[in-house]
């Protein structure tokens, strides 16, 4: 069960793609936790950017703003937070000095021909002058050294981490890289294997990179796995295309934890596959989360598998997170009213209920109005966040306590 | 309930190059009008391969072992490909899994709506003349031979064609009027439609090419004086030469105002005109041909429609539907003498086609005879064909040729594997790189047999059926029917389908499936909807043929949630309005809840279960449904999922007895050897298991699905109070 420690902490997290002479904001300030051990579902329609975010937490993108922190050191940071507000700190600093130089003009000729007054006056001035220059400088060095610092993690969290972790446990350590913690499964199991690779290249392609050159090692660990997830050694020498789907997708799974990660990101692991086959995937890391007492970031589209796999699920619209809560609670008292559409929209294996099945339409248009106030993320239980502006957040609290 | 499809025994196989694959294996299911089938299972299960097989699509390798589609007095697995042409798409449409593959993505979303329809539109009048003609010739016959009594024969000959020819003559003159409406009444629709959009761009201050969309109005506004739409003597003219002299305002000065009231005015009138009834064209076509003081212009169209209706029936209709009847009736009277005799003949029949091995020269010649006299005893004249005895000829003749081909084939490919066998055996003894010898495709010959054995006694049972049902047919509807068919015909001949109606036709369609804004809509490429705009566009191409069946492939697999539920309320909605009947394949059991009104479950090829909606999510009795339905979570589940383990089974080698066994915690030892039959649970239900067998042991469904079932229940009976 999942303890209190924050794995993964993700600050602010903006990922902006180049579109033509615009941009996309396909994650647009985006702010969880996951703690250890714990399901964090993701949940939306397709194109609201849950596989960007967590394409943006392995580090498949460079993120464009905000921070990404696993394990206490940050692996991933933007800049374009800290640049806009170095732009704005040169702004501001222009105009200031800009009015000053305008006053002393006035005050200098209100002196008239008084010499002591025009030099008081111009002392005056240069003297503030300067200090908004110097304040200026230190704003820029400050900012500039944020940048040079996020720069730097982006780059070398695994030289940052290696380091750290020396001091720590000598110089021998062999636990020196950070972002093979993470590991990702895909959504396609046929598109993400390489089809002219057998199964043991595949799944063993992660520890060669690392450096491990002993065969028999090799082999060891490659039949580990793969009896972990539920196939036979024989199984290695065959190519992809010679396995059913669900076998595939045991494949993609084995080629993730082999590195003995900490997180992983199942990106619609279930969605490509037959609904018998779907329950054995599910089961399969149910049991892998038990035994290596993995942490899963879960993003899917179907809610029925999500309630039942996720301790915590965010539901995410348009780049956004409107509302975040455990499951049982998101299921039992949906607030944002994108969340409720969604759960309107569950098909069950019960006729007689789906023939009543009323769907609620969304309409972001006509149930919000962000004219006077925009919205921002609020709490409005313990562990229950949802995005509005203070106006609906009454509102909300009072739906809540009416029930 | 009308049946639209009968599935009959299909059994289809694919050839590979490591064997045959048997796809489908001997499935029985059936399709009514108005209803949804859903066919549920994995992929592999031989679901889409069922229905590819309705459609005529099926993958060249694929072999038909046995088995037939029948629809509308034909088998569409033996129809040609030409043939075929008529069917696809006309009759039977299909929505694919993925709506991007299934558009032409460099085509307009306009074109490709209209393109069926205006081809359609050619050959479906082509069409109506020919069926009307032939029937109308076969009705004529009929009825000339049981009005002639001894010697009148000649005398009765020409009161009957003198009768054809008024009612020819009437419903052409009804046509030529209905046609004239419905000009006049598309364009008092289609000025309707612009002025609302012309109105709301004038008052949102934003106007665009007034001037060019007045100039259309009033074009437009010259084709809507008909009787029944804009009589005459309406203030439309009037309004409509002061439109014009507002529009030259409206381009000297840009005042809009005027023009807002005239529209306005005009609008009012139109849509008064638009709302009437219209009239019975085809009383009114007798009405104006042979009544010399016939007025139509200015009655209320109700009054009008019972006189017009007296008129006809006192002079001529009652009469006809008489000697309609007299022609029916000996028509069927004679098909059924032949058919005692058809029946007799097919049992003498019988043993040419049971010895050991059949004669060629024989079978043929039986074979012929039998034709020739089922041939005689169909009767022409019924609307509803009975496919069984239309089909009987190609059925038979196939099942020849396959049976006396495969004799010489079969020992061919035998011969042809043996050799590669062998040539493989050597590269490997001599250690050489080698492939391996493709298997041989060997057609079973004792199947070929049994399927002509099966043809041959469905006929003669369903004969023998219509015979212990012929004192109870009624002659009076049938003629009705038979003069509505010739009416319906008719009107089909001179409908024609403009490019106008059609793009009319396409954005009414576009709204029905629910895009919004379908004249910008209808004018953009695919790329530029987006997954669930672009799935609805493949529904209202499927749509705009207007076929009876609709089938869908997994049409929401593709798509999330929200537009997932979109699609299948649409779906639903169109099934409704349209009487559609559909086939609906899904491997997801919680979308068929919602859709279906029956559920066959598929595995390796058969059909396991076959039910009702409420049989298969209530009474669920076969473990892999069982099985299914436990392996998917729903809200509250919070245990674990019991999986099914392992994996469908190769098909090159479907395994013996049930195929479901090795996966099947519930399987026996009678499992793993024999096949179960489908045991008949109620009248609409039915499973493949030999738990259902009174000697096997009593076997309860999962607790998960039990507990699920008696959850959803007592929801149900909480929601009743």
């Amino acid at each position: 069960m999942p303890d209190e420690e924050v794995l993964l902490k993700v600050e602010h997290l903006k990922q902006y793609f180049k579109l033509g002479n615009g941009e996309l904001k396909a994650v647009d300030d985006v702010n969880f936790d996951i703690k250890k051990g714990e399901v964090f579902g993701l949940v939306g329609e397709s194109g609201c950017g849950k596989t960007t975010t967590g394409r943006s937490i392995i580090k498949l993108y460079n993120i464009t703003s905000g921070n990404i922190y696993f394990k206490g050191q940050r692996i991933s940071a933007g800049t374009r937070s800290y640049e806009e507000e170095l732009k704005q700190v040169r702004k501001t600093a222009k105009e200031k000095i800009n009015t000053y130089r305008t006053e002393r003009k006035n005050e200098v000729q209100l002196a008239g021909g008084n010499r002591a007054r025009v030099a008081a006056a111009k002392q005056k001035y240069a003297k503030l002058i300067e200090k908004e220059q110097e304040d200026l400088e230190k704003n820029l060095a400050r900012l500039k050294n944020e940048i040079i610092l996020a720069k730097r993690d982006q780059k070398d969290c695994n030289k940052i981490y290696a380091e750290k972790k020396r001091k720590e446990e000598g110089p021998h350590t062999t636990d020196t890289n950070i972002t093979t913690k993470i590991q990702m499964i895909f959504q396609d199991p046929i598109a993400s294997l390489n089809p002219r690779m057998t199964v043991r290249e595949i799944i063993a392609e992660g520890l060669r990179i690392r450096g491990v050159k002993d065969e028999k090692e090799i082999d060891r660990e490659v039949y580990r796995v793969l009896e972990l997830v539920g196939l036979v050694p024989e199984h290695a020498e065959r190519y992809p295309h010679e396995f059913s789907g669900g076998q595939r997708q045991r494949i993609g799974i084995a080629r993730a934890i082999i590195l003995e990660p900490e997180l992983i990101i199942a990106d619609e692991p279930i969605s490509a596959l037959d609904v018998s086959i779907q329950a054995q995937v599910i089961n399969l890391l149910n049991e892998l989360r038990e035994k290596m007492g993995l942490t899963i970031m879960f993003v899917a589209h179907d809610l029925s598998v999500v309630k039942y796999f996720s301790d915590r699920i965010a539901v995410m619209y348009f780049g956004k997170i409107v509302e975040m809560a455990s499951s049982d609670e998101l299921f039992e008292h949906p607030l944002h009213p994108y969340t409720k559409s969604l759960l309107s929209a569950i098909p069950l294996p019960d006729p007689h209920y789906e023939k009543k099945r009323k769907r609620i339409t969304y309409n972001p248009a006509l149930a919000h109005d962000y004219e006077d106030e925009k919205p921002v993320m609020r709490e409005i239980k313990e562990g229950h966040f949802i995005y509005c502006n203070s106006k609906e957040f009454k509102k909300y609290q009072k739906e809540m306590n009416n029930r | 309930m009308e049946r639209k499809v009968d599935i009959k025994n299909l059994r289809i196989s694919f050839r590979t190059n490591s064997g045959t694959v048997k796809a489908v294996r001997n499935i029985n299911l059936e399709l009514n009008k108005g209803e949804t089938l859903a066919i549920v299972g994995e992929s592999g299960s031989g679901k889409s391969v069922t229905a590819r097989a309705m459609i005529g699509i099926l993958a060249p390798n694929a072999i038909v072992e046995s088995g037939e589609i029948l629809y509308d007095g034909k088998d569409l697995l033996k129809i040609s490909e030409e043939e075929f042409h008529e069917y696809r798409g006309n009759k039977i449409s299909m929505i694919f899994q993925d709506p991007m593959s299934s558009l032409n993505p460099i085509m307009k979303i306009g074109k490709q709506l209209t393109e069926a329809m205006i081809l359609n539109g050619k050959a479906n009048q082509r069409s109506a003349k020919k069926e009307l003609n032939v029937k109308m010739n076969q009705l004529k016959e009929a009825m000339i031979k049981a009005l002639a009594v001894n010697g009148n024969e000649a005398q009765v000959k020409k009161e009957i064609e003198n009768k054809i020819a008024i009612f020819k003559k009437f419903t052409a003159a009804g046509n030529e009027l209905e046609k004239a409406y419905n000009t006049a009444f598309q364009a008092a629709n289609e000025i309707l439609t612009q002025m609302d959009i012309l109105l709301s761009e004038i008052r949102k201050a934003e106007p665009e090419d007034v001037k060019e969309q007045l100039r259309d109005i009033l074009e437009e506004c010259e084709n809507v004086y008909q009787p029944f739409v804009v009589a005459d003597g309406t203030k439309m003219p009037e309004l409509t030469k002061e439109l014009k002299t507002a529009l030259k305002v409206y381009t000297d000065s840009g005042k809009a105002r005027a023009v807002i009231a005239l529209l306005e005015q005009i609008q009012a009138i139109l849509k008064e005109a638009v709302a009437k009834t219209a009239p019975n064209f085809f009383r009114m076509g007798y009405y104006v041909t042979y009544n010399k003081n016939a007025d139509i212009n200015g009655k209320d169209v109700e009054a009008l429609n019972k006189e017009m209706r007296k008129y006809l029936d006192e002079n001529f209709m009652l009469d006809f539907i008489e000697d309609a009847k007299a022609g029916i009736q000996y028509s069927f009277q004679k098909a059924l003498n032949a058919k005692q005799s058809v029946v007799n003949r097919l049992e003498a029949a019988k043993p040419v086609f049971t010895t050991e091995k059949l004669d060629e020269k024989e079978c043929r010649k039986t074979a012929k005879e039998l034709i020739a006299c089922v041939e005689e005893s169909i009767d022409r004249l019924a609307i509803y064909k009975d496919s069984l005895a239309y089909t009987f000829k190609s059925s038979i003749e196939s099942e020849l040729d396959r049976y006396f081909k495969a004799i010489v084939n079969n020992a061919k490919e035998e011969k042809r594997f043996e050799q590669e066998s062998k040539a493989v055996e050597k590269a490997v003894k001599a250690g050489k790189p080698t492939g391996t010898a493709i298997p041989p495709v060997i057609i079973d010959l004792e199947l070929v047999k049994e399927n002509i054995l099966r043809i041959i006694t469905r006929l003669q049972e369903s004969y023998e059926q219509q015979m212990r049902e012929a004192l109870s047919v009624d002659f009076d509807a049938l003629a009705v029917g038979m003069i509505d068919y010739l009416k319906d015909r008719a009107s089909a001949m001179v409908h024609k389908v403009t490019k106008k109606m059609a793009k009319l036709k396409a954005i009414k369609l576009m709204e029905e499936v629910g895009i919004p804004q379908p004249r910008k809509r209808y004018n953009q490429y695919p790329f530029q909807f987006s997954g669930g705009m672009r799935q609805r566009i493949v529904i209202a191409i499927a749509l705009a043929a207007n076929p009876d069946i609709l089938i869908c492939d997994e049409p929401t697999t593709a798509l999330d949630v929200t537009i997932q539920s979109q699609i299948l309320e649409l779906i639903n909605r169109l099934k409704e309005e349209r009487k559609l009947s559909v086939v609906f394949i899904t491997h997801d059991l919680g979308v068929v809840a919602n859709m279906a009104d029956r559920i066959a479950v598929m595995y390796a090829g058969k059909i396991v279960e076959y039910g009702t909606v409420d049989d298969i999510f209530y009474q669920p009795a076969h473990p892999y449904t069982w099985a299914l339905l436990s392996s998917m979570p729903d809200l509250d589940t919070k245990e674990t999922l019991e999986a099914i383990p392992g994996t469908p089974p190769n098909m090159i080698y479907p395994p013996k007895g049930d195929a479901f066994a090795a996966r099947n915690k519930y399987a026996m030892q009678i499992d793993f050897e024999e096949e179960p039959p489908l045991f008949e649970i109620s009248d609409t239900h039915s499973a493949a298991t030999w738990l259902l067998h009174p000697a096997a042991p009593k076997v309860e469904m999962p607790k998960v699905v039990k507990d699920r079932i008696e959850r959803m229940k007592r929801l149900e009976v909480a929601a009743d109070a």
